[in-house]
C-alpha cells in the first residue's frame, strides 16, 4: 500500500455534488473571513516586506488589497502571509491550526489563471479542508507538541490537494502532490510571536500550490513518502506518535467542516472572552436598546479555565486590552461591537467604557462541560435585572452558527483598511454568493477595482 | 545555555577573505567550481524544464546557468539549485551526511549577479555558509540524518541564509534573524531520494535561504535563537540541543570544516555512499577478465544501507541509489559515467543478469565510508577488494588537477563551446581574483557573450535597489 495513494483515492472518491449545503455555507463564510483578514493584512509592514521591493515579475493573479498582479506562486505567497499577518483568521479543531489561509491563496490564484467558477473554488476548498483535517487526525496533537506549526506543516497537504482538485488531476498525480508536499512541509514554533509566523503561512500556501503544479507535470515523489522509515510520519512525529487508520477512516462521514468544524474568530482579542462578548452584544442590541447608561452592576460567569488572571485585569494598555475581559465586555455593552480600533491607544480612555468596565464582577461557574460558554447578569439603576447566556461563542462551530451580520461586521472592520466603503459591501455580497459566481476573476476584479 | 545562533552568526559575519589560508581558499574554489559545473551539466535536465514551465516571466538580472536568459534572483537561485542537484554529481561532506555546496552556490551566484560583487566576496560568503552548516551538522548528526531529514537542504537552507547574509554584509544580529527565518523553511525528507523530488529540495533551499537573508535585510524579524530555542531547530529536527556546542564554535578561521574532514568532490555521478563499492569493483574488473561471476557480495556500513538497497532501479534517477546495479555495472565495464544512467545501460541484459547476483551485507568496521566487494568466480577463485571513499575525493585524496579538469569539462562540454569552457575553467580556478561575478556568469551561459550586456547605468540602478 502507498499511503499517499490511499489518501488520493479518498480525495478522488469525494463527490462535491453530494456535499451538504451547510458545508457550502461554512465554506463561503470561512473564505469571506479569510479574504477579510488578507485585506486587513495587506497594508502591513509584513506584507510590504515579503513583496521584496517589487522583485517579482507581473502575472495574472491579484495581490489582495495591493492592486498588483503577480504569478500564481508569488501571489499565493504574499496573500498567504498577509492573510495570517494579524492572526485573526479562522481555526480548525482537527488541524490545530488555521486551514483557510493556507488553502485559499493558492486556490484563488489558480482559479484566476484557469477561469474557474466560484462553485469550483468552493468545492476544491471543501475537499482541501477535508483532506488536511483527516490527515491531521492521524498526527495530532503530538505533531504540535513536537514543535511543528501545523498550520503550515499539515496545511500544505490541504493546499496541494485543493489545487490538485481544481486542476482535475488524476489519482496518481494527486498521490504525487502529497508525496512532494511531504518534502516541502516546514515551520517551527520558535518563531511564534514574530512576522515569521505569518511567513510560514505564505510559504506553505506557495509550496502546496507548487507541489500540485509539479505533480500536474508528472513530477513524482516516492510513493512511500509518508510511511517510509525516513518519511513524513516517522520524521515529523516519530514512532508511536501517529495513527494511519485515523487518517483513512470516515472521510466525509460527515465532512470535518460539519463536525467538529471550523471556528471563526469574530473579535480581535483573546478567544476566552468571546462568549462573554457575544452575550454583551446580545444585551446591547436587545433589552438595552443600545443604551448602557442605566447599567449599575455586571456579573460575568464563565468556566474557571477562562478566568485566568490576565483575563480578569482591566485594560491599562493597548496590549493588555486584548486580554482583558472587563474591557471587551464593556465595549460590547457600550458599543454593541468589539472592533480593531478599540485596541488602539487612543480608544482606551472612553469615559462610559471606563465606567462600565469598573462595574464588572467575575465569577467562575461550576459546570465543567460548559467550557467556552458565558452568562451576563446586569442590574440596572431601577433595580431590574437582565440576563443573557451563550452556550459557546457564536461561530465556534456548526453547533453555534455564525449570524451573517456578525461576520459582516468583522469583514467590514477588516476590509475597509484596503477597500472603499462601496467596495467592502460589494465584495462581501459577492463572497456570500461565491458558489454562484460564474468566474472567480469577477471577485478579484471587484477587489482590485475598489482597492484604496 | 550558549547563545549558539548568535555565536555562530558573530563568527560567520566577521569572516573575511584574509582569514582564508591558501588551502582553504583553493579547496573552496574547487568546490565552488565543481558545483557550477554540475549546475551547467544539469541545466538541460527534464526537471529543470518542468519547473521553468510554471514560472512567470520575470525581468531579473541573475543568469540561468548553462542556458540563456536571466530571472530575478529568487527564481534563478531555485532553478539553478534544481539544475545543480539534478544529476546528484555535486560535492559531499561526511559531517553533514550530504551535499554542502548545492544549497549555497546557486543562491550566492544569483544575488552576486544582481549586485555584481567580486569573486573574493563571493568565495568568502561561500566559506561562511559552508562552515556554519557543517558545524551545525557536526553537533546534530547522526541523530538528524538518521531521523530521515535530507541534511543537504535542512542544514543547507541555513547555510545559504548565512552565506547570502555575509554577501550582503548583514550585522550578526540580522544574520541570526536570517538563520531564524531559514530554519522555519527547513524541509526535505530522505524518503524522496531517488525521485524527481530530491533535486526540488535543493531548489527550495537556495530560494528560501536567499529569501531569508533578503527579508532579514529588509527588517523582517524572527527569533534570534532559533537553533537552541526550546521549540527551535535542534529540538524539532534532531530531538534536542547538545550539551556542548564547542565543536560548532571552536576553530573558526583555523580548522576549516571544508578541509577536515573536508568537502569531497564526486568522481562518479551517483550516490556517494556507493563510491567505495564502485572503486572496489573497478579494481576487481581488471582481475576478473572474461571469467563468469557466480556470486557477488557487497559489504557496507549498516547505517548506509537503508537508502541504497535498490535491486531493481526503475530509471536513471533511481539507479543513482542502487548498490546492486552500480556494482554490477562497474564490475562489467570498469568505470561509471553519465552514460550508465541512460535507459540503454539500465536495460542491458548482461548488467541485469549480473545485478541479480549482488547480495548486500553489513560490515562491522567503524569506518562509515568503507566497502568491500567479494566475487565468487566460475573458475573457483574468490576475489575481494576494498575501498574507503569518504563521499568522494576530499582534501586527503584529491583528484589530480587533470582528473578534476576532466570532470569539469565532461560536465560543461555539452552546453558550452570548447573555448568558453576553457575560459570558464581558468576563471573559476582563480575565482577570488575575478573582479566581477557578472562577467563570470556570462561565461556560464551558451551563446554570444555580448548578448547580455545591460549598460553600466542600469547596472548601478540594479545595485542600488
Amino acid at each position: 500500500m502507498s499511503l499517499s495513494r490511499e489518501l488520493a483515492k479518498r480525495v478522488v472518491a469525494l463527490d462535491p455534488r453530494g456535499f451538504d449545503s451547510e458545508a457550502t455555507k461554512w465554506a463561503r463564510d470561512a473564505i469571506a473571513d479569510m479574504i477579510g483578514c488578507t485585506l486587513l493584512g495587506a497594508p502591513t509592514e509584513t506584507a510590504d516586506a515579503v513583496l521584496l521591493r517589487d522583485l517579482y515579475g507581473a502575472g495574472a493573479c491579484l495581490v489582495l488589497g495591493r492592486r498588483e498582479r503577480l504569478g500564481m506562486l508569488d501571489a499565493a505567497f504574499v496573500n498567504g502571509t498577509a492573510g495570517h499577518a494579524l492572526d485573526y483568521d479562522d481555526t480548525s479543531k482537527s488541524l490545530s491550526g488555521h486551514p483557510t489561509v493556507i488553502i485559499i491563496p493558492g486556490l484563488l490564484a489558480l482559479a484566476e489563471t484557469r477561469g474557474a467558477s466560484g462553485r469550483e473554488l468552493v468545492d476544491a476548498y471543501i475537499v482541501g479542508v477535508e483532506a488536511a483535517t483527516r490527515f491531521a487526525r492521524g498526527v495530532n496533537f503530538q505533531h504540535y507538541e513536537k514543535g511543528w506549526h501545523p498550520t503550515a506543516t499539515l496545511g500544505i497537504f490541504g493546499a496541494a490537494i485543493a489545487a490538485s482538485v481544481l486542476m482535475r488531476l488524476d489519482e496518481e498525480q494527486i498521490a504525487s502532490a502529497i508525496s512532494i508536499s511531504a518534502s516541502l512541509a516546514s515551520g517551527i514554533k520558535s518563531n511564534f510571536g514574530t512576522p515569521t509566523k505569518p511567513l510560514h503561512a505564505g510559504i506553505a500556501a506557495r509550496n502546496g500550490l507548487f507541489a500540485a503544479l509539479m505533480a500536474a507535470r508528472n513530477v513524482k515523489g516516492s510513493s512511500m513518502a509518508l510511511e517510509h522509515p525516513q518519511g513524513f510520519l516517522e520524521v515529523f512525529n516519530g514512532a508511536g506518535n501517529y495513527n494511519i487508520d485515523r487518517m483513512l477512516a470516515a472521510w466525509a462521514e460527515p465532512l470535518d467542516m460539519l463536525s467538529p468544524g471550523i471556528s471563526i474568530k469574530k473579535y480581535p482579542c483573546v478567544y476566552s472572552v468571546h462568549g462573554a462578548i457575544d452575550a454583551a452584544i446580545a444585551l446591547h442590541q436587545g433589552s438595552l436598546a443600545g443604551d448602557s447608561t442605566a447599567i449599575a452592576d455586571i456579573l460575568v460567569r464563565m468556566h474557571p479555565r477562562r478566568l485566568l488572571p490576565h483575563v480578569r485585569n482591566p485594560a491599562t494598555s493597548a496590549l493588555n486590552a486584548k486580554f482583558s475581559l472587563p474591557y471587551s465586555v464593556a465595549r460590547g455593552l457600550v458599543n454593541g461591537a468589539v472592533l480593531l480600533d478599540h485596541f488602539e491607544d487612543q480608544a482606551l480612555h472612553d469615559p462610559e467604557v471606563t465606567r462600565v468596565m469598573g462595574l464588572i464582577r467575575m465569577e467562575p461557574h461550576d459546570d465543567d462541560a460548559n467550557d467556552y460558554g458565558a452568562e451576563l447578569v446586569l442590574t440596572l439603576t431601577d433595580g431590574s435585572e437582565l440576563r443573557h447566556a451563550v452556550a459557546a461563542p457564536l461561530g465556534r462551530g456548526p453547533e453555534t452558527p455564525l449570524p451573517q451580520d456578525i461576520l459582516r461586521a468583522k469583514f467590514v472592520d477588516c476590509a475597509r483598511r484596503s477597500l472603499t466603503d462601496e467596495g467592502v459591501h460589494q465584495v462581501f455580497a459577492m463572497l456570500m454568493t461565491l458558489d454562484t459566481l460564474p468566474r472567480a476573476t469577477d471577485l478579484t476584479a471587484a477587489i482590485q477595482s475598489t482597492t484604496l | 545555555m550558549t547563545a549558539l545562533t548568535s555565536e555562530l552568526a558573530a563568527r560567520a559575519a566577521s569572516l573575511s577573505f584574509a582569514d582564508l589560508n591558501s588551502a582553504a581558499r583553493d579547496w573552496a574554489g574547487r568546490a565552488f567550481a565543481d558545483t557550477v559545473a554540475c549546475a551547467i551539466a544539469g541545466a538541460g535536465d527534464d526537471m529543470v524544464r518542468r519547473f521553468e514551465s510554471i514560472l512567470p516571466a520575470s525581468a531579473g538580472s541573475s543568469a540561468l546557468l548553462g542556458r540563456g536568459g536571466q530571472m530575478h534572483e529568487l527564481d534563478a537561485a531555485q532553478l539553478n539549485g534544481i539544475a545543480a542537484h539534478a544529476l546528484d554529481f555535486d560535492d559531499c561532506n561526511l559531517e553533514m551526511d550530504g551535499h554542502p555546496s548545492v544549497s549555497i552556490v546557486p543562491a550566492l551566484l544569483a544575488l552576486g549577479d544582481r549586485i555584481d560583487c567580486s569573486g573574493a566576496d563571493l568565495l568568502t560568503a561561500y566559506v561562511a555558509g559552508v562552515e556554519t552548516e557543517i558545524r551545525i551538522a557536526r553537533i546534530s548528526n547522526p541523530a538528524h540524518a538518521d531521523r530521515g531529514w535530507h541534511p543537504t537542504v535542512t542544514f543547507g537552507v541555513i547555510g545559504a541564509a548565512v552565506a547570502v547574509s555575509r554577501l550582503l554584509q548583514l550585522s550578526p544580529g540580522k544574520m541570526a534573524v536570517a538563520m531564524g527565518i531559514a530554519a522555519s523553511c527547513a524541509a526535505g525528507l530522505r524518503a524522496n531520494s531517488g525521485t524527481m523530488t530530491k533535486p526540488l529540495h535543493a531548489g527550495q533551499a537556495n530560494r528560501n535561504g536567499l529569501q531569508a537573508a533578503l527579508l532579514a535585510q529588509a527588517g523582517f524579524t524572527a527569533t534570534s535563537s532559533v537553533l537552541e530555542h526550546k521549540f527551535g531547530f535542534m529540538t524539532a529536527f534532531s530531538g534536542g540541543v547538545p550539551a556542548d556546542p564547542t565543536p560548532a564554535l571552536a576553530g573558526w578561521s583555523e580548522d576549516f570544516a571544508l578541509l577536515s574532514p573536508g568537502i569531497a568532490i564526486k568522481q562518479y555521478p551517483c550516490c556517494a555512499f556507493i563510491h567505495c563499492a564502485i572503486d572496489a569493483a573497478v579494481e576487481l574488473h581488471a582481475q576478473i577478465g572474461d571469467t563468469t561471476i557466480l556470486d557477488i557480495d557487497v559489504a557496507l556500513h549498516g547505517r548506509r544501507l537503508k537508502n541504497i538497497d535498490r535491486p531493481h532501479p526503475r530509471d536513471g534517477l533511481d539507479a543513482k541509489f542502487s548498490t546492486q546495479y552500480l556494482t554490477a555495472r562497474a564490475l562489467l565495464t570498469g568505470t561509471i559515467g553519465f552514460a550508465d544512467f541512460e535507459n540503454a545501460a539500465l536495460a542491458d541484459p548482461a548488467t541485469q543478469k549480473l545485478s541479480a547476483k549482488v547480495g548486500l551485507s553489513t560490515h562491522d568496521r567503524q569506518d562509515l565510508s568503507f566497502g568491500r566487494v567479494t566475487v565468487v568466480l566460475a573458475d573457483g577463485r574468490t576475489l575481494s577488494a576494498e575501498a574507503s571513499v569518504a563521499m568522494g575525493r576530499g582534501p586527503d585524496n584529491p583528484m589530480s588537477p587533470g582528473q578534476f579538469k576532466s570532470k569539469f569539462m565532461d560536465c560543461v562540454h555539452r552546453v558550452l563551446p570548447a573555448e568558453r569552457a576553457e575560459t570558464l575553467f581558468e576563471a573559476m580556478t582563480g575565482i577570488w581574483e575575478q573582479p566581477s561575478v557578472r562577467q563570470l556568469t556570462r561565461l556560464m551561459q551558451p551563446g554570444a557573450v555580448s548578448s547580455r550586456s545591460p549598460d553600466p547605468v542600469s547596472f548601478s540602478a540594479a545595485n542600488s535597489r
